[in-house]
């Protein structure tokens, strides 16, 4: 093992935030990296995942202008699952939103004439 | 014309694109991934849209999402930055037939420029410098490429048509090793790119990399804006740049920069462009234009005192540039260097969380980043996170204000190459000026800029 491996070894651990690598290295051998940086355990904890709005509900596949289904739905009404709830309307284009899966609308944070981005939660589930 | 600006691009450039439109008075969409919902200009932009996830070939690069999110948010232009679709004859010319501007070259040219041997056509046409060679592919008969290379001039490289990126080729320093290794590179390129073409060049030994800035309007003005030096490289991917370039005679940009604003003129081109030659011997030989706004376009800024993106945008607004050449003088001496998420040593990618950015200050000293305080680099797109950029009256004022500028820099919570930028500060070449391409790797080979001590 070369000294350039050693040190890719150490930038791989802090790139990561790893506290420690440990890996098999030839004729038998192991190397053993500790990243001591005492202000790490904070970074760890901010660069974990941050609690993404883990609301279950149907989120856009697309973006575009949203549309109701007709009836359009509203709180509190319950969909099923493949029901068509709506629509992303970009110019002549039509994009249906399904609902994945069944539920009970507890939010409609978009009405109708919104530009509603990629990723969108366009109806919240209890 | 138009009043509001699709950004098709992030990071730094999105943002220093935003601040352009907002200097004239534009409104402006920013379209982003779904990785990139916290970039700043995303939060300041008029409108903002989320256009797909974030690997860039859904987002970033999807041609067909970014026309329908333009139309969806009423912007009248596009401005791709670099990278990504900038350099998309396709793209320019998609957006034009959606009924809105590209802000850029007509796609013709980007076509062109984007091909290597009808790049190099086109230059010689114009009367710009190119390296000598044999042209096209060399002739079977072993006698007529001894010719040719006995007329190039040793040393010279043998490269394959089909190759590119450092694959398929051979350098040739003396006349009894040539038939060999053009039989040798014509079987490879045989194998490899199923070409056997191969064609002569004259090889440099230790070239440096000086590129010129040109401006053109709709109204067949154009102008050179000087040259930038961004010889201080690691494997093609610069690391500082400064204009103008150290040792070089005004009189010999100016001949070279005369010529590049001849070949826009000749072939229509529009918008802000770069050439970018090899500098041996007080020659320049032509290696490749790019037909967008470059990454290092600050050191230009500096020195010229012109806003590049901004004139990028009024040219697209089909007005015409506001000075001639006799209005554009270079003062005093710039320096940019790349701030990027990467380990210094290793050159391994970081990405991260930013617990603190302490930007740095002062006379001279200019900062473009996207960085805030708690703002998370993503892992999905390239590592350049700032660029800072020391102006001053002279090349060692200029140096001087980079190293306190570098040493007052802290990017808490992330590792960037901000220890590399320091060191290569006090490095003896850099400090002399005029090093060639290979002095960053030959630095790095040689063991002088490792880290010290370590973890």
């Amino acid at each position: 093992m070369t000294l350039d491996e050693i040190e890719r070894a150490i930038a791989l651990a802090k790139s990561r935030g790893l506290a420690e690598l440990e890996c098999a290295i030839g004729h038998g051998g192991r190397l053993k990296v500790i990243v001591n940086r005492p202000h790490k355990a904070v970074a760890i904890a901010a660069a974990a995942p941050r609690p993404v709005k883990a609301k279950s509900g149907i989120r856009t596949r697309y973006f575009g202008v949203f549309a109701d289904a007709s009836p359009a739905i509203r709180v509190g009404d319950t969909v099923t699952e493949h029901q068509i709830v709506g629509f992303l309307e970009l110019g002549e284009i039509r994009f249906a939103i399904q609902a994945e899966k069944a539920g009970r609308v507890a939010a409609k944070p978009f009405k109708a004439g919104d530009l509603v981005g990629y990723g969108e939660t366009v109806f919240e589930f209890e | 014309m138009f009043d509001t600006v699709l950004i098709a691009n992030r990071g730094e450039i999105a943002l220093r694109i935003l601040r352009a439109c907002r200097s004239l008075g534009l409104k402006t969409v920013a379209i982003h991934s779904e990785a990139d919902r916290d970039l700043r200009h995303v939060q300041l932009a008029d409108k903002r849209l989320c256009i797909g996830p974030a690997p860039a070939r859904e987002s970033y690069l999807n041609i067909a999402s970014i026309l329908l999110a333009a139309k969806a948010t009423g912007a009248g232009a596009i401005h791709p930055g670099y990278g990504f679709l900038s350099e998309n004859a396709g793209f320019a010319e998609a957006v034009e037939k959606a009924g809105l501007i590209f802000i850029g070259p007509p796609a013709e040219a980007i076509r062109t420029m984007g091909d290597k041997i009808a790049a190099k056509e086109a230059m010689r046409a114009a009367g710009v410098p190119c390296v000598p060679g044999s042209g096209g592919a060399l002739p079977d008969e072993e006698w007529r490429v001894r010719h040719i290379a006995a007329e190039v001039g040793y040393p010279v490289i043998v490269k394959a048509s089909g190759g590119g990126g450092g694959r398929g080729m051979r350098i040739v320093r003396r006349e009894e090793e040539l038939a060999d290794a053009v039989a040798l590179t014509r079987e490879e390129a045989s194998r490899a790119f199923n070409n056997p073409d191969v064609y002569i060049e004259m090889f440099l030994e230790h070239p440096r990399h000086v590129e010129i800035q040109i401006l053109a309007d709709a109204h067949g003005n154009a102008v050179m804006l000087g040259e930038r030096d961004c010889s201080m490289q690691r494997r093609h991917q610069k690391v500082i740049e400064e204009s103008p370039a150290p040792g070089i005679p005004r009189e010999a940009i100016e001949r070279v920069g005369a010529r590049c604003v001849a070949a826009c003129k000749q072939m229509g081109y529009r918008g802000a462009g770069t050439f970018e030659f090899l500098y041996e011997n007080g020659e320049f030989f032509f290696i490749e234009m790019n037909t967008r706004v470059q990454v290092e376009h600050p050191v230009t800024e500096m020195v010229t005192g012109i806003d590049i993106v901004r004139e990028q945008i009024r040219i697209a607004l089909g007005e015409p540039l506001s000075f001639t050449q006799a209005d554009i003088v270079m003062r005093g001496h710039a320096i940019e260097c790349r701030i990027n998420a990467e380990d210094p040593f290793a050159f391994t990618p970081s990405p991260g969380l930013v617990e603190t950015h302490r930007p740095p200050g002062g006379p001279g000293i200019r900062l473009d980043t996207h960085l805030y305080d708690g703002y998370e680099v993503p892992p999905h797109y390239d590592s350049l996170v700032a660029k800072l950029i020391a102006y001053g009256d002279t090349r060692e004022e200029a140096v001087t204000r980079m190293k306190t500028a570098l040493a007052e820099y802290e990017i808490g919570g992330l590792t960037t190459n901000i220890p590399l930028q320091r060191r290569l500060m006090n490095d003896p070449g850099f400090r002399q000026g005029g090093f060639d391409i290979h002095h960053l790797e030959a630095l790095i080979a040689s063991g002088a800029i490792k880290p010290e001590g370590g973890e």
